[in-house]
């Protein structure tokens, strides 16, 4: 069995290689909510990415960015969806 | 009590990496957006939560309730609120902004709502 630090290497790599299909979607993605949809999901793997480099290094400073990204991630989606609906924001 | 929370751990990070990788597959493979959106809400709920469900638990394991692990916790409980509201908004705006549904859908109960 593998131990815990292992896992977590792997699972970082694993979670690395897994963004490349956001970034091909935020580039080529044929309508404009494609890529609001890559976007809101290339922001949750990286607060994943964020809060298990945090926990590898022992750093109590990048678990708060990966808290951030969270909030500002999720605040950025709805603004687009918003103007995306009504043509404004507010 | 250090197996049960290794084991524990490890299964966590397992369905959260799992999830996480078949929903960006999802995101790549799938045809239009309601269905890559389908795909990616299992990335926000069972995925990010369970990595960081992970990560408490073996911060939890190795030096008991730290900010660490709680932070960790909190970002994740976030992510599990806010996700399907940001994809609940995403496909409402798409639908109201005129993209098609893909070709062998064969039902559209939202059908008379858009906006011409």
């Amino acid at each position: 069995m593998i131990s815990l630090a292992e896992a977590d290497f792997l699972a970082l790599v694993v979670l690395v290689l897994a963004t490349a299909p956001c970034i091909y979607r935020v580039l080529y993605g044929p309508t404009l909510p494609d890529r609001i949809v890559a976007e809101d999901a290339l922001g949750n793997a990286l607060v994943v990415i964020f809060g298990l480099y945090a926990y590898r290094e022992g750093s109590i400073f990048l678990i708060d960015v990966a808290m951030l990204l969270a909030i500002i991630s999720f605040v950025g989606t709805i603004v687009l969806a918003k103007y995306l609906d009504k043509g404004k924001v507010l | 009590m250090v197996d049960l929370i290794e084991t524990l751990s490890i299964g966590c990070l397992l369905i959260g990496v799992l999830a996480l990788s078949l929903g960006m597959i999802g995101l790549l493979r799938l045809p239009d957006v309601y269905n890559r959106l389908h795909a990616t809400t299992k990335i926000g709920t069972l995925g990010a939560f369970g990595v960081l469900l992970s990560i408490m638990i073996q911060e939890f394991g190795t030096s008991g309730l730290s900010p660490m692990g709680v932070k960790a916790l909190t970002a994740g409980l976030f992510i599990l609120l806010t996700s399907p509201i940001s994809g609940h908004m995403i496909s409402r705006a798409a639908y109201k902004m005129g993209v098609d549904l893909c070709e062998g859908s064969i039902l559209d109960e939202y059908e008379g709502e858009r906006k011409d």
